[in-house]
Parts: C-alpha cells; structure tokens; sequence
C-alpha cells in the first residue's frame, strides 16, 4: 500500500505542474513564435539553456524561497506537495515553451495567411496555427512530463521525503539506494518507466482517435 | 455598371529591405468582371495579391476596396477579408477532411452548421470534386488539392476572388475546364475576379482586362498577334516575311529587323471565297475558338498565319460566325503597330 501512495505523490505532483506548466507555457511559446520583438533570439537562447536547468538549482532556489524566512514562508508551503508542484513548475516551465515555439515555427507559413483570407480572425487564425501543430505541442507537454517525473533533486530539496506525504519513486530510489537497497531501488525504477509509459500510451490513444 | 472599382490602387509601393518587389503608380480592377495579371515569375504577382488580398499592408501608397479605403487592421479589416479570398499559388489544405476544409470559411464566419453541407457540396461540384467531401486531403493529388483549394474559396460566395497561378498545377486536360470554371464563377455568382497566369494568351482568352507586370511594374498593355522579321520592298508599303513565306504589309517609314503586333480589335473578318481579296494583309484560316464576353467575342484563326480576333457582339452576331467557318482575316498596314525596331 505504501508503494501505491509513493506512486500517488509522483503521479499527482508532475501531473499538476505539467498541466500547470502546459497552461502557461503553450500560449507563451506560440507568441514568441509568431511575434516580432527585440530581443527575441535572446529569450529563444535563454530558453533552450533552461532545458539543462539542474534540477537541485531550482530545489535550492525553492527551498530558500519557501523556507520560514524566505519571502514565501509564510505560504508553508516547504515541505508539502504544493511545494514540489512549484519546483517541477519551473523545471518544466522552458522545456514546454521551447519545445512549443519549435513546434510552432515548424507549421507551414501558409496557414495562417490561408485561415485570414478565408475570414477567420486573429484568434481563430492562431488556433489554426495551435491545431497543425498540436503533434508537436503534445510532445512538448510530454517531454515536460519526462522531465519533472524523472528528477530527484527538487522533489527531495523541497518535498523533504516525508513518508506517505511527499516521498516519490524517486525520492524513494534515492533513499532505498542510500540504504544499500539496489534491488527495491530497481524495482522502483521500473515501476517510474511503467507510469511514464502508461502516460505516453494515453497520449497515443488520445492522437489516433483524432488523426 | 458599378461605378467604383473593385480595387484601385495609387501609388503603392511594396519593399523588403534593400528592394523594391512592388510599384504600381495607378491601376484599377472593374467591379464584376474578369481581369488577368500577367508576367514573368518574380515579377510581383504574388506581392499584388497579398496586398489586395489585405494580408500584407504595403508599404506605401492608397489602396481602395468598392472606393473606400482598404483597412489593414482592426474590426474593418475582418469585415473586408470576409469579401476577398485569395486561393494560394500552391495552397495549403488544412489537416483533415476535404469537408473540413471547404466548411472552413463558413465555420469562422459562425453560419448555421446546416447550410454547410448543401454550400460545401455545391463548391466540391463547381470544381467536379462532388461526393469528395469525406476523403482525408492527405489522400488527394496535387490537382485535386488545388480543386478543393479553389471549392473552399467558392463556399463562402466571395465579392472577389484572387487566383494566384490557378494553372499552375493543373495537368494539361483540365486547364480548359478550369477556364471556364472561371467565367462560370464570374457569371453565376458574380464575383470579380482576378487571376495570373504567364501565359498572355490564356489571359486573353479568358478576359480583355488584362494587366502586365514586369519586375515589378505594370508594362504596357500586353501585345498579341505579335510577328517579327526583316522589313522588305522600298517605298509606301514595305512588308516583312514571316513564317511559311507570307508577307506582312506594314506602314511606311522603318527599316531594319522589326517586332510588330497587329492589335485584335484592328482586325475585319469576312467569309472566306467572298468578293474583295485584291486588299493585303488578307489570310485566310478557319475559326478554331470563341468566347463571348462583356459584349465582344474573342476568336481564335487558325491558318497558315494565326490571328486572334476580337469583334463586338453586333458584327459578331451581323455576320452569324459559326465554330469552324473558314474565314478571312484582314487589316490595314496602318494597323500594325511597330513594338520594336532594330537597324
């Protein structure tokens, strides 16, 4: 049973801060791509870097902003799944945006003059945009997934590996290994590729039934 | 007659840094009627298009759409866009199905769902697509895809259709079909359109508003019945030779190696074997094509020499031309307009 709550945590926790990410980051990433503005290679470099973001950079980073007397204390949310929700929010944050301006530069130049003419509006045109590239938009948000199920450095730094409250499969690989237990290590690893998989394969489902 | 124009453009200009794509000092598009545009690749077509498509501003100068101003943002930019539609040079269809696609137009202008089916239906038939409504586009050939371009176009009953190189991808069989899907669109439903091609006499075929464009400037009106060759004989009416040995009479005073064209509207037609061959520039040939349009008949002579002609309605109809008579086309000198002369 304690297996099935560690798989809970991770679950719920990357879930919401990929969707969260996903929120924020699809819309951010196709305005970049189809604005103009100064500066706009810069913020493209800068994002690509984030993609290397170290996962304990931004478990530090948290940490100190939700820690008592950090400018966020106040918030308690240290130590508590919302808290991790918030480091792997970062984490996947510039991969999705990224992964979404590449996605989006990479529709045919064609549609969005093809749906003006036709008499869409600019709204309308955009979502033009978003529905040729919804592939690419889809990889984005699972490579954001990838990302935050997978990482161990801010899960442990923020969520603190708090049994039955914030420890993940990873956090419990970290701590299993650490006790010289490989083997429930590996067998946590392989549950972790087990859920990625099961997510991957709902997302397959979801694009065939809509080619 | 609607007495503004559909468009008229002064003093637009268009650039990219450091060129110049476009200038167009004055040029107007008539209102319900068939106008070509003709030139050479790169010669600015497609920039016109996109402007009067209302996609990109130009750069300077007035554009007006029914003797209004154009507007290039903002609400009336919407409105305007909803009366022109441009089908692409090689025009992009949308992921789906052929009916998604040509329902398009009327799913974003918000129409009632249960007019698409009859309206997409009626398009996919004016382009012999019918009952291609539930193929994925995916699935279609180069031609069909400009069809179902062309029919997605159609639904939403443009003011104004805009062809960019409509013939451009269309296999040799269906060009004539094309064409006269063309003037079907402008008589049935009463669009203006404009259409470019490079190929002059299909633009003439089809329409005598023709416009040229060359690197980027509207050239003189284009020329047909153009002959060349070295100017013979001495004195009042010198000739020149051209293929099959037949002679050319042209006015007096030019010499040298000569480009000419004798304009269709400067051409008389009787029936061949009639009284009064003793005149030059006669020849004969038999009538191969003709279409009617705007109160003149465009033909087609096909002889030893070939001529296009262009009548107005009366004299067509005083005459009682029929497809296939064999007639004889003839002209003064005086009508022969000198393009070019080299020493």
């Amino acid at each position: 049973m304690e297996l099935l709550g560690i798989i809970w945590v991770s679950l719920r926790v990357s879930l919401a801060a990929t969707t969260l990410a996903a929120l924020a980051s699809v819309p951010l990433g196709f305005w970049i791509a189809v604005r103009e503005f100064p500066g706009k290679r810069v913020v493209v470099v800068i994002l690509n870097t984030l993609f290397s973001l170290p996962t304990v950079v931004v478990g530090l980073l948290v940490y100190g902003l939700l820690s008592h007397s950090g400018p966020l204390g106040s918030l308690k949310l240290l130590y508590t799944p919302a808290g991790m929700t918030l480091g792997q929010w970062i984490l996947a944050t510039p991969v999705i945006t990224a992964l979404t301006y590449a996605a989006t530069k990479g529709v045919d130049e064609r549609v969005r003059p093809t749906a003006l003419t036709l008499g869409a509006d600019g709204w309308q045109a955009g979502l033009m945009v978003l529905r040729e590239a919804r592939y690419g938009l889809l990889a984005a948000v699972v490579a954001g997934f990838g990302r935050v199920i997978s990482e161990v450095g801010a899960a442990i730094m923020i969520g603190g590996n708090i049994r039955g409250y914030t420890r993940t499969i990873t956090t419990a690989i970290a701590l299993e290994t650490s006790k010289g237990e490989f083997q429930i290590g590996l067998i946590l690893g392989v549950i972790l590729l087990a859920v990625a998989l099961s997510v991957n394969l709902f997302v397959h489902a979801f694009l065939r039934a809509r080619p | 007659m609607n007495p503004n124009p559909a468009f008229r453009l002064r003093q637009i200009r268009q650039e990219i840094p450091g060129r110049t794509l476009l200038e167009v000092p004055e040029l107007e598009f008539p209102t319900g009627e068939v106008s070509a545009l003709v030139g050479p690749n790169g010669a600015g077509k497609t920039t016109l298009f996109r402007i009067l498509a209302l996609l990109d501003p130009p750069f300077a100068g007035a554009l007006e759409f029914r003797g209004e101003p154009a507007a290039f943002s903002g609400p009336r930019w919407l409105e305007l866009r909803r009366r022109i539609t441009l089908v692409h040079q090689t025009p992009f269809l949308f992921r789906g199905t052929v009916f998604q696609n040509v329902a398009f137009g009327l799913r974003v202008r918000g129409e009632p769902q249960a007019i698409w089916p009859p309206r997409v239906a009626e398009a996919l038939e004016l382009v012999d697509l019918g009952g291609f409504q539930d193929r994925f586009v995916i699935a279609l050939s180069g031609g069909e895809a400009q069809r179902v371009a062309i029919a997605r176009a159609l639904a939403v009953q443009p003011e104004v259709l805009l062809l960019d190189e409509p013939f451009a991808n269309v296999d040799a069989g269906r060009i004539s079909r094309l064409e006269a899907l063309i003037s079907e669109i402008n008589h049935r439903l009463g669009a203006t359109v404009i259409f470019s091609t490079h190929n002059l006499g299909q633009a003439f075929r089809l329409t005598s508003r023709v416009v040229t464009l060359v690197a980027g400037k509207v050239a003189e009106f284009g020329h047909e019945n153009i002959f060349s060759g070295a100017v013979e004989g001495e004195g009042a009416e010198p000739w020149i030779t051209v293929r099959g040995g037949w002679r050319i009479r042209i006015g007096p005073g030019v010499s040298g190696r000569v480009t000419c064209s004798v304009p269709p509207e400067a051409i008389a037609l009787r029936p061949a074997g009639g009284p009064g061959a003793s005149e030059c520039n006669c020849f004969e040939g038999e009538i191969t094509r003709m279409e009617c349009h705007n109160g003149r008949v465009r033909l087609r002579v096909d002889g030893p020499v070939s001529f296009r002609v262009v009548l107005p309605d009366q004299e067509f109809q005083r005459q009682g031309i029929r497809l296939g008579d064999r007639v004889v086309v003839s002209f003064t000198p005086a009508a022969v307009k000198i393009l070019e002369a080299k020493p």
